[in-house]
C-alpha cells in the first residue's frame, strides 16, 4: 500500500468533504423536502426541476458560474469574504459549497419520495396523537422514512466523493485544501504515474461498490421493517 | 477541423483532380498548440485544402489514448518528456522540437509587451497562479523561475495550480487570482479573440530564468500516412510557419527560421 501513502491527504479530504456535505445537505433538505411534499402550490413544478437541475446540467456549467459569481472582483464574491472570511475560489468552504449544490438531488430525491408516499395520512394521524408538530416531525415521520434517509445519506456521500469537473474548475488543485481523490487520480493519471492511480482507482471501486451494497442490503432490512409496522 | 473541411468543399469544386490525391492525417494537438496550429492551416494555400483532423485534450491524455493504440498520424505535445517516452517505447518515431514556449506574467498594469520583468520580487494580496508543474512544462518552468525570486518562499505560498496553463489563465482572467505565470501565446490568443486591450498587459519573464520550454512533436509509429505526416511536420518546421508561430508567442526552432 506504500504507492497509496502520497494519497491519504486527498483521501482524508475526500471523506471530509462529503460529510459534511451530507450533514448539511441533510439539515437542508429534511425540513424542505417535508414542506415541499405537502406542497401543492403552482410552483411546485418549479422547485423539483430545480432540485432536479443539478442532476442534468454538466458540473461544469456550475463550475464556470461558481467561478465568475464568486469573484472577488463581484457583490456576491466580496459578500462571502466578508461573511466566511476568505476566498471563495480555491478554498475547501467554496469546494464545500459547490458539492452541497451538486450533490443535492442525491439527498432531496430519495427524501421527496419517501415523504410524499405517507404525507397526508401520517400528518392527520399526528393531529389525532395530540403531540406538536415538530415532535410528530422528529419521533413518527422520520423513523418511518429511515429507509429514505439511508439512501439520501448513502447516495450523497458516494456522488460527492466521485465530483470531478466542479472541483477541477473551482478548487485550484491545493493539497489539504482542495485536491480531493478524483483530482490527485486525474494529476496521477496526467503525469504517467499509473501505479499509484491504478492503487487509487481501486480503492475508489471498492469503497463506492461496498458503500452501495451495503445500502441495498441494510436499506431491505429496514423497509420491511418499516412495513411490518 | 471544420474550417478545413470548409475549404476542402470550396476546391473540390474547382480541382477535381487535386481531391483525389488529398492527403489524410488524424492530428493529434496539446490543446495549448491547436489554435496556432489551425491558424497555421488555415493560412497555407495547401494544408488547408487538404483533409485534416485535428484531436485536441491535454499531452498526458493524447499520451495515454497513443499509448493505447489511437490511430493518430502525428502528435504535437506541449512538452518533451511525453514525446521521449513514447518513442522509446517504440510508438512514435522522428522525434523533433517544433516550438518553445515564453512564459510572462500578467497582469502587469501600465505595461505592455515585449519588454522584460526584472524585479526581483513579485508583490501579491491574492493568489498567483500557475499551470500544475506535474502536469504541464509551463508549470515546471513557473516554480523555477519563483524560486529565483527574493521573496520565494511567500509567493510559493499563495500559489493556485490550473490544470493547463490555460486554466491558469481563466483564473487569473475570472478574477480568482491576482496574477498568473502564464504562456505568451495564451495571452496573444485571448487578445485575438476576446478583442481586449488588458490582455496585452504582460512583461516577458527573462530567458534565462527558466528552464526552456520545449514542445515536442512525433510521428505515431502505427501511422499508414507516414510520408504525409512527416511533409506536414515540414511545414510546420519551415521558415514562414516558424515566424508566424514567433508572432503568436513561440520561439521559433532554431535552423528552422535560419
Amino acid at each position: 500500500m506504500t504507492v497509496l501513502a502520497d494519497s491519504w491527504p486527498a483521501i482524508w479530504l475526500t471523506l471530509k468533504l462529503a460529510a459534511m456535505t451530507v450533514v448539511i445537505l441533510l439539515i437542508i433538505s429534511l425540513p424542505f423536502a417535508w414542506w415541499l411534499a405537502k406542497y401543492q402550490g403552482r410552483f411546485k413544478p418549479l422547485f423539483e426541476a430545480l432540485i432536479a437541475l443539478p442532476l442534468v446540467l454538466p458540473p461544469t456549467v456550475l463550475g464556470f458560474y461558481l467561478l465568475t459569481a464568486f469573484s472577488p472582483n463581484t457583490a456576491l464574491g466580496s459578500l462571502w469574504i466578508n461573511v466566511v472570511g476568505e476566498q471563495f475560489v480555491f478554498s475547501f468552504k467554496g469546494i464545500l459549497f459547490g458539492s452541497i449544490v451538486y450533490s443535492l438531488p442525491f439527498v432531496m430525491q430519495p427524501l421527496l419520495t419517501g415523504f410524499s408516499q405517507l404525507a397526508k395520512q401520517t400528518s392527520m394521524t399526528i393531529s389525532t396523537l395530540g403531540i406538536s408538530r415538530l415532535n410528530g416531525f422528529l419521533f413518527v415521520i422520520l423513523p418511518i422514512i429511515r429507509p429514505s434517509i439511508i439512501s439520501a445519506i448513502t447516495l450523497g456521500f458516494a456522488h460527492t466523493l466521485g465530483e470531478f469537473g466542479l472541483i477541477l474548475m473551482i478548487g485550484g488543485n491545493i493539497p489539504n485544501e482542495t485536491q480531493v481523490v478524483s483530482i490527485a487520480l486525474f494529476n496521477q493519471v496526467e503525469s504517467l504515474q499509473y501505479q499509484q492511480a491504478h492503487a487509487l482507482s481501486l480503492c475508489l471501486l471498492v469503497f463506492s461498490l461496498l458503500s452501495l451494497t451495503l445500502l441495498y442490503k441494510f436499506n431491505r432490512q429496514a423497509r420491511m421493517f418499516a412495513v411490518g409496522h | 477541423m471544420v474550417l478545413a473541411s470548409t475549404f476542402c468543399g470550396a476546391y473540390a469544386a474547382v480541382d477535381n483532380q487535386k481531391q483525389s490525391s488529398q492527403v489524410n492525417l488524424t492530428i493529434a494537438v496539446a490543446s495549448n498548440f491547436h489554435y496556432p496550429l489551425s491558424t497555421l492551416i488555415k493560412e497555407s494555400e495547401y494544408w488547408s485544402t487538404q483533409s485534416l483532423r485535428l484531436v485536441s485534450a491535454s499531452s498526458g491524455t493524447l499520451y495515454a489514448q497513443i499509448s493505447k493504440g489511437a490511430p493518430f498520424d502525428v502528435f504535437f505535445s506541449a512538452d518533451e518528456k511525453r514525446p521521449k517516452s513514447l518513442e522509446a517505447l517504440s510508438l512514435g518515431i522522428n522525434r523533433q522540437t517544433y516550438a518553445r514556449g515564453k512564459l510572462v506574467i500578467w497582469p502587469v498594469e501600465g505595461k505592455s509587451s515585449s519588454i522584460y520583468f526584472t524585479d526581483k520580487s513579485i508583490i501579491l494580496s491574492g493568489k498567483l497562479a500557475i499551470a500544475n508543474p506535474q502536469l504541464a512544462p509551463f508549470g515546471v518552468a513557473a516554480l523555477a523561475y519563483l524560486n529565483t525570486l527574493e521573496n520565494a518562499q511567500m509567493v510559493t505560498k499563495s500559489l493556485v495550480l490550473g490544470a493547463s496553463v490555460t486554466q491558469a489563465f481563466q483564473f487569473v482572467d475570472s478574477g480568482n487570482a491576482q496574477r498568473g505565470l502564464l504562456a505568451e501565446s495564451t495571452l496573444i490568443q485571448a487578445k485575438q479573440m476576446l478583442k481586449q486591450s488588458k490582455y496585452s498587459n504582460y512583461l516577458l519573464i527573462p530567458v534565462e530564468d527558466y528552464p526552456l520550454i520545449i514542445q515536442q512533436v512525433l510521428i505515431v509509429s502505427a501511422s499508414e500516412n507516414k510520408a504525409s505526416a512527416q511533409s506536414f511536420i515540414d511545414f510546420v518546421l519551415s521558415a514562414p510557419s516558424q515566424l508566424k508561430l514567433n508572432t503568436l508567442g513561440y520561439i521559433p526552432v532554431v535552423g528552422a527560421v535560419l
